[in-house]
Order: C-alpha cells, then structure tokens, then sequence
C-alpha cells in the first residue's frame, strides 16, 4: 500500500483506482475464516444469504484449522477433553443433537447419554474431543458451502469508503509484496482469534542470549521433541502457569512418565498460586473451589456466565466493578477431573512434582547443558533455583488491539474504539461504532471483544450468542431475514437431513 | 441450563401450557381411571368413548377425569412459580450456579408429593383417603411422572430448536429482539 493512500482515514473509489487496487463489489464480508466466522456465516446461510454474497476474507483455507493448530499445540489433541459442554457444538447452533448423543451414535452405546444427563452430579461433565469438534465442523462447513466463499489472503485493513460501506484490504498470496484486492462491503464481521501467544519477558531474554536453543518452548509452540527427549533420556522440566493448558502439559508428562518408564521430574511454577476456594461474594454465596495452585472450574467461567444468573448479575454492576468481576471470573483454572488429581497426588507423594507459588527471575543456560532457573517465593520472597533440562510456558495468549496491526490500524482510522482492557468496545449487537454515523457496520466477535457485557465471548457458547446477536441486527437492516422460530426449525431439519444449503 | 428466575418461570408456563397440555389431552383417556373402576366397568377405550356420552345432567366420567388431570396440571403451573424461587435459591448455592438437567428431572419427586396433598385439599379429587390406597392415586401418579418427563425430554431438545435464543437468555421466552 502506498504512503498517500495509508494516510487517508476514508478511501474513495478513484483513492483505490490510483494505487492500482482492484475493487470487488460483495454485500458481506468476514475476515478471519476461523470459528467466530464459521459461526456467523453458518448462521446467515441458515437464513438464506446466499454464498454469492458472502467473503470470507482468511488465511486459512478451513474454519477448523486455527483451532486445530491451538489444540494440538497445547496437548489436547484429538482426542484431549476440550473444555466445553456437550451442547456447545459450534457446527450446531442448537446444541441438538450435542455431542454427547453423537457419541452415543458413533459407539453405539448409552454411556455419554448417561453422562450428559446425570452430569455433573452422578458422572463427571461429558466432554466432547477436539475431533469431534474437527469433523463436525468439516461437515457443517461442506454443507453450507464454506470453500465457494473462501476468499484466501490475509486481511490488511479495514477502513471506511467515502459513500457508504468500507473496504477490505486483503493480500492475494503470502509473498512479501504480494498484490493486494479490495473487497467493498457494506457489512465487515471480524474475528481474527488470539493475535498471538504471550512469552514471558524472561523467557524471551533467554531466548535473545540463547538463539536457536530449543529447549524452551511455549504451549502452543509445537515441542513434541521436548516429550521425546524426556521419554528417551529422563529430566527435569520446569512448567509455567495455572491455566488447563498447563494441566493438560501435566497430564501428557505424566503419561510419558509411565509410557517411558523415565524419571521425568517436574517443577512447576504458579504466579496465582490458589491454595483454598475463593469467595466471590459480589455474585452468591457459593466459594470456587481451589487447591494446590489451581482454581477448579469446569468450563473457561462459571457456567452461569453464559445468559443465566451471574451474566445478570455481572451486567448490573457498573463498568469498573464488572470489568474486575469478570477477570477475576476467568482467572486461570482448569476442570476438576479426577483421575488428574490422582496423577498429581502421586507425583507429590513420590517425589517427581513440586509446584511452588512464585515467580522466575532470570534463566540462565548452564556450562553442562542444563538451565538454572532462579526463581523467588511468593509469599516470604526467599531465592530458590533449580535445574532444568526444559521449560515450558503455558501463561497464555495475548489479546488486544495492539498486539493485531490491522485491529490497532481499524481502530486509529475511526473504526472501533478501545475498551477499559484494551480490547475492542462493542455494542450490543457486536457492532463497533464509528467515529461519525456511518452507511454500514462492523462488527467483532471472539475473544478480541472480552470486555464488554457478555462474558464468555471467546468460547463456543460466545461465537454463537455474537452470531446470533449480529443476524438479528443484519435482519434489523434489511441485509438477510431473521431467524425466527419458524425458520430455525426449518434450518434444523435440513441439518439434521444433511441437506446442503443452496 | 443456566436459568435466570424469570427465565425459570417463563420455562416451566411455557412448557407446561405447549406440552403439557397437549400431553395431558392426549394421555387423560388412557390413565387408569378411579371412578370408572369404582364403577366395576371395564378400563377400556370403549367404555371410556361410551361413557363421554353425558347422561342428563350428569357429566360423562371421561370429562370428571379430564377435569381432574387438568386441575392437578393448573395447580402444577401455580404452585410451580413458588418451587421456582425456591430452586432459584438452592441455585445459588451452586459455584456454577446452573442447574443440572439430573435436578430438573428428579425434583418431580417433592413436587409430586406436595401435588398431590394440594390437590387433595383443593378438592380436585373425590373426597375419600388420601394414601396410597387412595383411588386417584395411580391416576396422578401415571399423569404428573409422564408429563414431568415429556416436559423435561422436550426442553433438552426441540425447545430449543423451537426458541433458538431460550438457551442464550437465561430460560427467557419473551426476548427481545
Ligand atoms: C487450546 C484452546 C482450546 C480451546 N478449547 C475450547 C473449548 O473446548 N471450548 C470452547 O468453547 N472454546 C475453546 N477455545 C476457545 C475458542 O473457541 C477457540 O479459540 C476458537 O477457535 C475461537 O474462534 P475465533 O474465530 O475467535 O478464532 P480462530 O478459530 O483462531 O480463527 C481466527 C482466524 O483468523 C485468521 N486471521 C487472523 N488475522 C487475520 C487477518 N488479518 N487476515 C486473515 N485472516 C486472519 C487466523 O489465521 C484464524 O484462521 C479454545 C481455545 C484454545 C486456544
């Protein structure tokens, strides 16, 4: 892009014309092609949008794929518990049939309806696995037409058209001056994920002095050869973190350990060590349960974040209150599961697990090969350190509008504004406003809006409720029909009779 | 499900008043009915259909039994919003503050049990015991546990299907747009 058409916050057609960009005329158009924008277009195809009418503007060439990379990256896999309920299904906008009576059908058995319908009481939550999710996603995505709206390239900028609707910048190929289209809409939807992944700052000076070590690694780094190693040769690992990715770090250690018969130590390091359940008297009475570092809550929040008791609660409080509210609500925790305390518990008890409350100082790679981690106690501030042959940094992801050029670049151009954490302001309808009334909208959905009144907006239960959220706008604007009850259970019987969407 | 207490209220006059009745209308003719056994007449569709046929000013024992299902159903909907509140409660006592499907499936039982004493007391059935020897009592009891489990099964599936935005909004019917 040029110089003198990057200064320009509004672009007129002629604009585009002499920096030799070539406009494409499409109603709609979504960028990020990831599950937030499988969600909204499974949707608007269920009311009838037709695929002509629709871009999805990604670098991905299948909506699974970003998930997929994020679950086999953080050990869970195919087959890994995800973190979700059984009616969560994000191929189904209904949550029926959930997953658990896909199961049902798959093996031919009785047991995952048992679970879902004693859960969490009798049996532990049915959880459905990442390939569940993968194949199901695959199917709903051939069903409405995925591939002939798939627009591949990655979106540059967003900004608005002088005359109504805006443009949508996207690169046509991966090479680094690659030519670039322009996609003129009047409505922009954008999901783009977790910009990326969040390296401690010690952990990124290490790998400033240590170039092309690969002895550490972040969680959704891939690290299969740091497993390898471990099984072959034992060692110490030191892990970081208290969300259910590191528990699910914990879980694959503690099956190498038993696979390999290796003497695989861990040393596991915990900023927000929670010892005894937390008291949130803000929202009820109930305590979240907690112990030996972690908060123990099955999903990403309560489950009465999504629409029920605490979401209204949470929502009446004023902005301050709420924003610290629902922080310390999706503080990291990871699901109660039994056989993984078990684990543990044992690995306490002999020896091979320590978990500690503190936070790293410095890592230093030493003259026999290993790293010196020095590392100070939360509470007393004592120096400690130890020696590890690996670490691994599941701390998280990083979200925000200037972690994401295009986001930070929307946002400096009169489109979206920053809310209290950073993240993308939206209104009810998932729509950002802009910085004059504008002919078209944008809107966001995914875990670049958190923030906001809706709680669990990055997760399944998210994706769909700011789908929704936004076709009844689109509805309200004479772009598509609305999904009435008559419509859904139109649309449900064609899923269910896999009947592909014209 | 995540239930608001509007939401919960909404969902049990929703469910009560779509299936319910329907569930109620199409199953009344089929329970064991006490005044016709009383009667020594054999419990059949026929009988049942010979009976519907109103005998002077007498109402036809079909009518008695629909009057009686769809009284203990009414009192189910009334005394139901005061359950609501109380599970409203007890749903705050939860971390998740959720509710299983597993408790709206068994709190049948409680409910039931007050049922039928209300029900006694408000003189929807027959004066006579009100045990288990009690002539309605098979009765009730085929009528509330299958419609209790119509009701539940329904809202685990094409309630949802029927409303899309039910589970979105705490249990709420009435959404705004
Ligand atoms: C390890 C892990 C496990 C999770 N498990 C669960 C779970 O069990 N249950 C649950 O409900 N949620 C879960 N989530 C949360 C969430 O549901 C997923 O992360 C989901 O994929 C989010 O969808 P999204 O569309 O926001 O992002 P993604 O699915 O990641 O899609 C974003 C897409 O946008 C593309 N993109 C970004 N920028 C651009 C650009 N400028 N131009 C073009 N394309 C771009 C990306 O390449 C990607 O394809 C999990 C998340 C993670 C990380």
């Amino acid at each position: 892009m040029n110089e003198n058409l990057e200064a320009k916050k509004v672009w007129s057609d002629e604009d585009l014309l002499d920096a030799g960009i070539p406009v494409r005329e499409i109603p709609f158009a979504t960028i990020g092609g990831g599950l937030g924008s499988f969600a909204l277009v499974d949707l608007l195809r269920m009311v009838g949008v037709p695929t002509s009418d629709i871009a999805i503007v990604s670098v991905d060439r299948d909506p699974q794929n970003s998930f997929q990379r994020l679950c086999s990256a953080s050990q869970l896999g195919a087959d890994g518990p995800l973190r979700s309920d059984s009616s969560s299904r994000i191929d189904n906008f209904w949550g029926f049939p959930g997953y658990a009576l896909g199961a049902a059908w798959k093996r031919k058995s009785l047991g995952p309806l048992a679970r879902v319908t004693t859960e969490p009481i009798l049996a532990e939550y049915f959880t459905p696995t990442g390939s569940q999710v993968f194949d199901g996603v695959k199917r709903e995505a051939d069903r409405i037409g995925w591939a002939g709206m798939i627009q591949p390239g990655k979106a540059v900028a967003v900004r608005r058209r002088g005359g109504g609707g805006f443009f949508v910048i996207q690169e046509t190929s991966s090479a680094p001056s690659s030519p670039l289209v322009a996609w003129h809409a009047r409505y922009v939807h954008i999901a783009p994920g977790y910009p990326g992944v969040n390296i401690a700052p010690d952990l990124l000076d290490f790998r400033a002095i240590n170039p092309g070590d690969n002895r550490t690694a972040h969680s959704y780094e891939s690290h299969e050869h740091i497993y390898d190693s471990l099984a072959g040769r034992g060692g110490t690992v030191l892990i970081r973190g208290s969300g259910d990715t590191s528990a699910h770090l914990l879980h694959r250690l503690c099956i190498e350990r038993v696979r390999s018969d290796s003497d695989i130590r861990i040393v596991h390091l915990i900023r927000d060590f929670v010892a005894q359940p937390t008291p949130f008297p803000e929202v009820g009475r109930a305590r979240r349960p907690g112990r030996n570092g972690y908060s123990l809550q099955q999903f990403v929040f309560p489950r009465a974040a999504g629409g029920g008791e605490i979401a209204r609660i949470v929502s009446s409080k004023e902005e301050s209150v709420r924003s610290t509210l629902m922080a310390a609500l999706g503080a990291p925790s990871k699901p109660p599961i039994r056989s993984w305390e078990a684990e543990l518990d044992r690995g306490r008890r002999e020896g091979w697990y320590a978990v500690h409350h503190g936070e790293v100082d410095s890592l230093e790679a030493t003259p026999d090969g290993r790293i010196r981690v020095d590392w100070h106690a939360h509470d007393a501030g004592t120096p400690s350190s130890d020696l590890v042959d690996f670490i691994i940094d599941a701390t998280g992801v990083v979200c925000g509008i200037e972690a994401d050029p295009l986001l930070a670049d929307m946002v400096s151009c009169g489109i979206g504004s920053p809310n209290p954490i950073g993240r993308l302001a939206v209104g009810p309808a998932f729509d950002l406003a802009t910085s004059e009334p504008w002919d078209g909208r944008v809107y966001a959905s995914g875990a670049i809006t958190f923030g906001g009144t809706v709680i669990p907006v990055a997760v399944f239960w998210g994706l769909h409720y700011a789908a929704l959220r936004i076709c009844d706008d689109l509805a309200r604007q004479g772009f598509c029909r609305r999904f009435t009850p008559w419509r859904s259970m139109l649309a449900w019987a064609k899923w269910v009779g896999r009947v592909r969407l014209p | 499900m995540s239930y608001t207490l509007s939401g919960r209220i909404q969902t049990r006059l929703f469910l009560i008043a779509t299936v319910g009745v329907a569930w109620t209308a199409l199953i009344t003719p089929f329970v064991p009915s006490s005044s016709l056994s009383q009667m020594g007449m054999a419990n059949t569709i026929m009988t049942k259909f010979m009976t519907t046929i109103p005998i002077g000013p007498q109402q036809s024992l079909l009518f008695v039994n629909y009057q009686m299902t769809f009284e203990t159903l009414g009192l189910m909907a009334g005394l139901g919003i005061a359950w609501e509140i109380v599970y409203h409660r007890l749903q705050g006592l939860r971390w998740d503050q959720d509710w299983p499907p597993l408790f709206s499936l068994v709190t049948v039982v409680p409910e039931a049990v007050a049922l039928w004493y209300v029900s006694w007391v408000a003189g929807v059935f027959p004066p006579g015991p009100t045990g288990f020897s009690s002539p309605e009592m098979e009765m009730f009891v085929i009528h509330i546990t299958t419609v209790w489990l119509v009701m539940w099964l329904f809202s685990l599936g094409p309630l949802r299907v029927m409303l899309p935005r039910w589970r979105y909004e705490g249990g709420a019917i009435l959404v705004r747009g």
